[in-house]
């Protein structure tokens, strides 16, 4: 029943962790399978974005964990939401070795992570800052 | 996930799946605040049927009664529910399969290409470079269908990777 909060996908690959790694962590590797373009700073904390030329789309990464060769992970903007909608999505790819290649698995989750509190606080304030601002326009517009 | 959320959502979706409240909701949406007359007056439905679907989306949480007359109150979109909605259709939509096929194919390409020595730069790929030298390769069709945008590229990938 339901809804995912959490995806999950594992897939065996026949290179070892070192080339996934590459592949998962640079700007070069970033950009020949999963954007168009990318760029990376690979560093937790660290900022990355991928753009998508024909969609006009840029995604707007935050490095989160940086374990080479095994653990990569970072959160972005979940898709469809307002640009500025504070909830993002938590990915990360965890690479194990098996023989020469590699079981790669990654995980998205946080769908619906927020409590409700917190989100239904998030809503409310969007609604009143809307509200508040129009307000503000309507005053200035009529004082003037 | 909490049931609360889902039940949300299902508001949302039963809300939508009705072509007049569809109407409601997407007038509400685009000009605002608006009265069961002022509805009636736009859409080709009867005031008592906007008025029963009104009090239908209120209780629902889609849509808040703002205070005044009776007939002159007016009702505005709650947007928090449309959210909780897009966060599971964003779910659904997030596409991991064909990413992971393209950096599959990535992998065995650049495999063969580097035991390849004939031709090095075929498949040479760099930041900023636009579309790898694998989608041109592909079948010429648009691949990147649907608004799922993160790993859509991976159609022209997986067809190019397939022809070497």
């Amino acid at each position: 029943m339901g809804f995912p909060d959490r995806i999950e996908r594992t897939i065996e690959l026949a290179h070892p962790p070192e080339k996934v790694w590459a592949a998962l962590t640079t700007a070069e590797g970033l950009a020949a399978w999963f954007g168009d373009e990318a760029a990376i700073d690979l560093r937790p904390g660290g900022a990355a974005q991928m753009r998508w030329a024909d969609e006009g789309f840029t995604a707007r990464m935050r490095v989160e964990r940086v374990e080479e060769p095994a653990v990569f992970a970072f959160t972005w903007g979940i898709f469809g939401l307002a640009d500025d909608d504070p909830r993002r999505t938590y990915v990360e790819f965890t690479l194990e070795p098996v023989g020469a290649g590699t079981r790669l698995t990654v995980v998205e989750s946080g769908f619906a992570q927020l409590p409700e509190d917190a989100r239904r606080k998030a809503y409310d304030g969007n609604t009143e800052g809307w509200a508040k601002e129009l307000g503000e326009l309507a005053a200035y517009l009529d004082a003037s | 996930m909490p049931a609360d959320i889902e039940a949300i959502a299902e508001h949302v979706f039963s809300a939508l799946a009705d072509p007049t409240r569809r109407a409601i909701l997407a007038a509400l949406a685009a000009d605002g605040p608006a009265t069961a007359t002022d509805l009636a007056a736009r859409l080709p439905i009867t005031r008592q049927a906007i008025a029963k679907h009104l009090a239908l989306l209120t209780e629902a949480g889609l849509v808040t009664a703002e205070p005044g007359e009776r007939r002159r109150v007016r009702y505005r979109l709650r947007s928090a529910p449309m959210r909780e909605a897009q966060q599971f259709l964003a779910a659904l939509a997030r596409d991991w399969d064909s990413p992971l096929e393209a950096l599959k194919d990535h992998l065995d390409l650049t495999e063969r290409r580097t035991s390849h020595e004939d031709s090095p730069d075929r498949h040479t790929t760099g930041v900023g470079g636009g579309t790898p030298a694998t989608a041109r390769e592909g079948e010429g069709a648009d691949p990147r269908e649907g608004r799922n945008g993160r790993g859509a590229q991976a159609d022209a990938v997986a067809r190019g990777g397939e022809g070497l």
